[in-house]
């Protein structure tokens, strides 16, 4: 176990020693890498255009609003009104009840067997005076 | 870096100078051609600059900065497409050798040649940029523990690997 450590700690002391040295920094390859970033924007230019518009926040939340109240009032809105329904008509009951109890009326019954009666003589008349002039054509 | 994000564009040449020879060994211990470097480093203090503003001054600059140079050279890993045919691969002759009489200066390839890729740049950003498990955690995107566990097993392979050479030699 012992053993083992050691040489693990021996092989950590090669790995470090036997590490590169750092070099001096080659000016040319600086000078190329900075003037590769003139060219660039600053990262304060590059922060400024991506700072959002002060007014961009409240006109968001606005717009979010409007979307939210839209559709609230969109899930609110009254049902539109039902077709017409073709069929029997709206009749109420008392209607009905009114109706039946006049036909059940005897003054209703009575009048219907005057008026059976009147057509009933008017017939007779109409046959007699037809009897009379036809006898009359023949004598 | 906080004057370079208030806009004062001639500080980041500080900044680009001291960074110089770090990003260079880095690039070089993790296997990025010279040819590449350059670019490389351009593209890492491009990153660095445009960055200065979300640089938090309370947190150490080295790490933060060898985050980012990794993440470049990472993109850089991916966009690079394989130069030698599948074919041709198994006559590329291996590149692992045995640590000889100067051990001390071979060690770093050996431990490249024998190691994963994400266990040398562990071993490398503990003992070569002397990192703190915190520190490397930060840079690599894992948690401390895992860290700490991932170094413990580069370790050991790496003595394993060491051992096994020193036998072969014998």
């Amino acid at each position: 176990m012992r053993k083992k450590q050691n040489e693990m700690d021996a092989l950590e002391i090669a790995l470090r020693s036997a590490v590169p040295p750092l070099g001096a920094a080659d000016p040319a390859r600086v000078a190329a890498a900075c003037a590769h970033l003139h060219r660039e924007e600053t990262p304060a230019q590059t922060a400024r255009h991506h700072r959002p518009h002060p007014f961009s926040k409240p006109l968001a939340r606005a717009a979010a609003c409007l979307v939210l109240a839209l559709g609230v009032g969109m899930f609110l809105r009254t049902p539109p009104p039902a077709a017409p329904h073709v069929g029997l008509p709206d009749i109420s009951p008392e209607v009905i009840s009114a109706f039946a109890s006049a036909v059940d009326s005897p003054s209703l019954e009575s009048a219907l067997a005057d008026e059976a009666s009147d057509l009933a003589d008017d017939l007779t008349a109409l046959t007699a005076a037809l009897n009379e002039h036809t006898l009359s054509i023949l004598f | 870096m906080q004057a370079v994000a208030a806009g004062d564009a001639g500080a980041f040449r500080v900044i680009a100078e001291a960074l110089e020879p770090r990003l260079a060994r880095f690039f070089a211990q993790l296997g990025v051609p010279e040819a590449e470097r350059d670019d490389l480093y351009q593209e890492s203090c491009l990153r660095l600059y445009r960055a200065a503003a979300a640089y938090d001054p309370s947190r150490p600059f080295l790490p933060w900065a060898l985050t980012v140079a990794r993440r470049v050279m990472l993109n850089w890993h991916r966009a690079c497409k394989p130069t030698v045919e599948l074919e041709e691969a198994e006559k590329v002759p291996a590149q692992q050798r045995a640590p000889g009489a100067s051990a001390e200066a071979d060690i770093w390839q050996f431990a490249q040649s024998c190691l994963p890729p994400a266990a040398y740049e562990l071993l490398w950003l503990c003992y070569g940029e002397d990192f703190e498990p915190a520190e490397i955690a930060a840079v690599t995107g894992r948690t401390a523990v895992h860290v700490r566990v991932l170094l413990h097993r580069a370790r050991a392979a790496l003595a394993r690997a060491m051992g096994k050479a020193g036998e072969a030699r014998l």
